[in-house]
């Protein structure tokens, strides 16, 4: 991590090569903070979930100088991979069940919908995205990005209240196309 | 987009939007969401006029807005862990499975998390144990396992055996067990607690005994004996749990070797560490454990720490103390946990027999012997996969010091590295060449395997059997370093010394033992290891002497044991080897005396062959892919000396040749990458003959079916040698081919591209002749590069 600083700078200056390198250092720290962090909580977890993945975005986060539009720009990727990266997961664990099924698991009494569809919701996403932007972007930071509204205004250049709406209604619009 | 008649208000009261008009259903979404529930029908009714399908939309959106999912509150990697089972208690603490609703959670062992349960119908209650499987753990591998495991155990009816009740999936699919909910104490909280006479410890472990002797009755070998897993009641009945790991014996009486088996290292027996096969003598083994922590309440093994190594080590290498019992008693400790299984007690009965004659004052079977003599020796045997283990598990941990006996995952880690090590060093020769872009990781593992080995010889003592296995391991280690018909990391010198290492120890102890037929064939097997490597090195005579020391060797030992399949197998190689050493120093020196006399021993071979019965399964395989490279070898004799004497009737023979060897190898699974690299070979040299016989649009076909072959195993493994000279000396021959059509820019083209190859593989192996020559005879083509290679006119248009 500690030469992100260091290429985020170069990302600037728009050397294409920096933004490559800052991409996949930043995938390989994503992906093991998320593995750690999984791992520990499925261990029967003594830790916080939320401290961890507090813990998690500090560390992304505390690139302090770089100006907003760098960091905006940062934290939309980290966003975009992490949602990649869940929903990548997700499908592999699908891959699983649907043989673990397969498996003899006669007496199964019909699924719940505690959980979030994360394939349906990646698809769902991609359409709102044509419908609403804005709305979709707020999503992606909030919710895989696990940034706050007032971090989504600043990066998005809206106010909170705008946040908050979109958020709302990207909330309600994905809920209702994967349940629909 | 919606259609007419929609009424919507102008976009946007939001004057920051910078990213356009706003859906309309987004702002009938946004403006109803500031109205009560009450009010929606009226101002949908108003605000979307017929359009139907908007309405509904917004409607849905509104409803879902109204009824959140929970995962909305956090963030998408929190609600991904909560789907993923973490904190799996408060998943199903509130739950119920079928009929039962869960009390409490009680523990998590092995792989799965257990709960107390009731089961409460109108007619009675019941209470049960659950074992679910974390969704965290929902590999195919442990819901395998997890199944086993409900076959087995409802299987198993024995008053010292918690029985299987009953059995489902959770909503979430996940399979879980009923059993008996036992009460009672794990065995050593037990002995603490209640501090029982030796003669009432005894009586506990003769009935565990029991219950293990019933359990093999029926197939079923437990794995994972330890305190933990038995339970004792308050009546001093004590239960055996958690059949997770068992597995069912087969027909045989013998498992296959665990894969990964999760077991709990200082309980393990040497067999089971060490990924071996087991049977019921692990049992034993773990029983005899027990009995030690029962009479002595120590832990089994004092580790230094808790690294997988150490304790493995110590199950290996170390005895159990037994200080401070009866002799006797140390003495049925040390017999049930000897490192060899075949040194234990036969079955959990006789050792719970020994216990009652013990018991009952009368002589026990067991003697202390030479038991922690044997146990070093067991270790030296094993060092090797030890040593492998080590390394694996020390490369892995990059520093960091993993505990087997806290971290399920690193065990499987563990294990799985553990099987890779075996594979590389111990398996099929085949299987190396399957395992493409290998060759740095093997380069560092053989190296340390090497030293290893070397410290293993220095003390291994007069025991033939292990002085075999040493050989054996630098025969294959002298292979992995430098023989050139596998993938080999091309040091020769280190090739010829380790098998040379080999023969050193081989030869003594073949003179002493001249009667037994394996030592002979492994004699064997050395020089005809060392002919070919010297036959690619320019030691002609050295080669022919190993190769014909071979065939002697096998023919004296065929005088003194009837020969079987095997060594007949080996019998046609070193026969083969002989006949393709004599084609090749023939070759070198241009004597067709030489050509005849490779041509005899082929012929020789071929007859030791054709006396083999065809037989089955690997041994068939050997024998066709024997058939395969002798007929090659013919052709390629044939075509030498064609080439010698011009006469055009020896390319004719050779293709003849050729053709029953491509007929062999068709015989072999086309899967195989090694086969589908001989079938190239083959090609090519067809290739090579029909060019020679001035059929040059044929050899063109041949040379473009084998190149793509060739090309996907050199990108495959960039340091493979044998694929670099494979592709080098396809170039090369076609362009000689080119070259005797007369083509010079074909032939210059392909002639150039072998050269860089050639010195790649020069470079790594200098003393690797074949390459050198036809390095020399494509240089001889080569010419300047200006013109630019015509690659694609093909001469087979000529």
């Amino acid at each position: 991590m500690a030469d992100i600083t260091a290429l985020l700078q170069q990302w600037r200056t728009g050397d294409q090569a920096a933004v490559d390198r800052v991409c996949s250092e930043l995938y390989k720290e994503l992906h093991g903070m998320a593995a750690r962090y999984l791992y520990a909580e499925r261990g029967g977890g003594t830790l916080q979930a939320t401290a961890l993945v507090h813990d998690v975005y500090l560390r992304l986060r505390s690139i302090r100088d770089i100006d907003w539009e760098a960091r905006g720009q940062f934290l939309a990727v980290v966003a975009r991979m992490m949602r990649n990266m869940l929903v990548d997961a997700a499908r592999k664990r699908a891959v699983r069940e649907r043989g673990a099924v397969e498996l003899e698991l006669a007496a199964k009494l019909g699924r719940t919908d505690d959980f979030l569809d994360f394939m349906a919701l990646d698809v769902a996403l991609d359409k709102l995205v044509t419908e609403s932007p804005r709305s979709a972007r707020v999503v992606e930071l909030r919710f895989f990005g696990g940034l706050d509204v007032k971090e989504c205004a600043e990066i998005m250049q809206v106010s909170l209240s705008t946040v908050e709406r979109e958020w709302r209604y990207g909330r309600a619009w994905l809920q209702s196309a994967i349940t629909g | 987009m919606e259609g007419p008649g929609c009424k919507v208000q102008s976009p946007d009261d939001d004057s920051e939007s910078s990213l356009g008009r706003q859906h309309p259903a987004q702002e009938l979404f946004h403006r109803a969401a500031a109205l009560t529930a009450e009010q929606w029908p009226g101002f949908l009714d108003r605000a979307c006029g017929g359009n139907a399908a908007l309405r509904l939309r917004v409607e849905r959106m509104l409803a879902a807005d109204g009824k959140p999912n929970p995962d909305w509150q956090v963030s998408a990697l929190e609600a991904f862990a909560r789907r993923d089972g973490g904190e799996p208690e408060m998943d199903y603490a509130v739950r119920s499975f079928g009929r039962y609703r869960v009390l409490k959670r009680i523990g998590s062992g092995g792989m799965g998390v257990v709960y107390k349960a009731v089961r409460e119908d109108d007619q009675y209650r019941q209470t049960v144990a659950i074992k679910i499987l974390p969704c965290g753990l929902d590999t195919p591998d442990s819901v395998q396992r997890f199944r086993h495991e409900r076959q087995v155990l409802a299987n198993l009816v024995h008053p010292s055996i918690a029985r299987l009740l009953d059995g489902g999936a959770t909503d979430d699919g996940l399979p879980y067990l009923v059993m008996d909910f036992v009460e009672g104490l794990p065995l050593d909280t037990f002995v603490k607690q209640t501090a029982p006479s030796m003669a009432d410890r005894l009586r506990l472990f003769q009935r565990v005994c029991d219950a293990v002797q019933f359990a093999h009755r029926n197939l079923v070998v437990h794995c994972d004996i330890k305190p933990a897993n038995i339970l004792v009641e308050s009546d001093g009945t004590p239960k055996l749990l958690d059949f997770g790991i068992s597995q069912l014996l087969d027909e045989g009486h013998l498992s296959r070797t665990a894969t990964a088996p999760l077991m709990t290292p200082e309980y393990a027996s040497p067999e089971q560490v060490l990924g071996k096969p087991l049977t019921t003598a692990t049992d034993v083994y773990s029983l005899g454990v027990l009995l030690n922590v029962l009479l002595t309440a120590r832990r089994p093994y004092q580790t230094d720490g808790e690294r997988p190594v150490d304790v493995t080590r110590a199950v290996c290498e170390r005895g159990l103390d037994t200080s401070g019992l009866p002799e006797d008693l140390g003495n049925i400790i040390a017999m049930a946990t000897r490192k060899e299984p075949e040194r234990r007690y036969s079955s959990a009965e006789q050792l719970s027999a020994d216990v009652a004659r013990y018991v009952a004052h009368r002589p026990v079977l067991a003697r202390r012997d030479t038991f922690l003599y044997r146990a070093r020796k067991y270790a030296r045997r094993n060092a090797l996969a030890l040593a492998l283990v080590f390394l694996a598990v020390t490369a892995a941990g990059s520093g960091v010091t993993v505990s087997l006996l806290q971290s399920r995952r690193a065990a499987r880690r563990f294990d799985e590295i553990r099987g890779l090590s075996h594979y590389l060093i111990f398996d099929t020769y085949d299987g190396m060449a399957s395992l493409p872009g290998s060759t740095p990781l093997r380069k560092a593992v053989v190296g340390q395997a090497r030293q290893y080995l070397d410290r293993l010889a220095r003390d291994a003592g007069d025991d033939p059997s292990l002085a075999a296995d040493i050989a054996d391991s630098y025969v294959r280690l002298g292979m992995i370093l430098g023989y050139p018909y596998i993938q080999n990391l091309g040091d020769t010198p280190a090739a010829l010394a380790s098998i040379e290492k080999a023969r050193a120890i081989l030869e003594p102890l073949a003179r002493k033992f001249p009667r037994r037929a394996t030592i002979a064939a492994s004699l064997a097997t050395v020089y005809r290891r060392r002919a070919i490597i010297l036959s690619r090195e320019d030691r002609a005579d050295e080669s022919i002497a190993a190769a014909r020391q071979a065939v002697a060797i096998l023919e004296r030992s065929k005088q003194s044991a009837p020969i079987d399949s095997q060594r007949s197998l080996e019998l046609a190689r070193a026969q083969l080897t002989a006949g393709a050493v004599e084609e090749w120093r023939a070759t070198e020196q241009r004597r067709t005396p030489g050509f005849e006399a490779g041509l005899l021993w082929m012929r020789k071979c071929i007859a030791t062959l054709e006396a083999v019965p065809p037989g089955a399964g690997t041994e068939s395989a050997d024998r066709v892919t024997l058939i395969a490279m002798v007929y090659q070898n013919v052709s390629d004799t044939q075509r030498n000396w064609g080439e010698v004497t011009g006469d055009p009737r020896h390319y004719e023979a050779a293709l003849l040749a050729s053709g029953k060897s491509l007929a062999a190898w068709r015989k072999l699974p086309a899967d195989d990458v090694r086969v589908r690299r001989d079938v190239a070979d083959c090609v090519t040299s067809m290739g090579r003959v029909m060019g020679l016989l001035g059929r040059y649009a044929d050899a063109e076909q041949s040379y473009q079916e084998a190149l793509p072959e060739f090309e996907r195993l050199v990108a495959a493994d960039r340091d493979n040698l044998e694929a670099k000279q494979d592709l080098a000396n396809l170039c090369n021959y076609r362009g000689e081919t080119f070259a005797r059509a007369g083509r010079k820019a074909e032939a210059a083209h392909w002639s150039n591209r072998s050269i860089p190859m050639y010195e790649s593989v020069l470079q790594h192996d200098p003393r690797n002749r074949e390459s050198a020559e036809l390095l020399e005879k494509a240089k001889a083509r080569k010419v300047a590069p200006a013109q630019p290679a015509p690659v694609k006119h093909s001469i087979g248009r000529q």
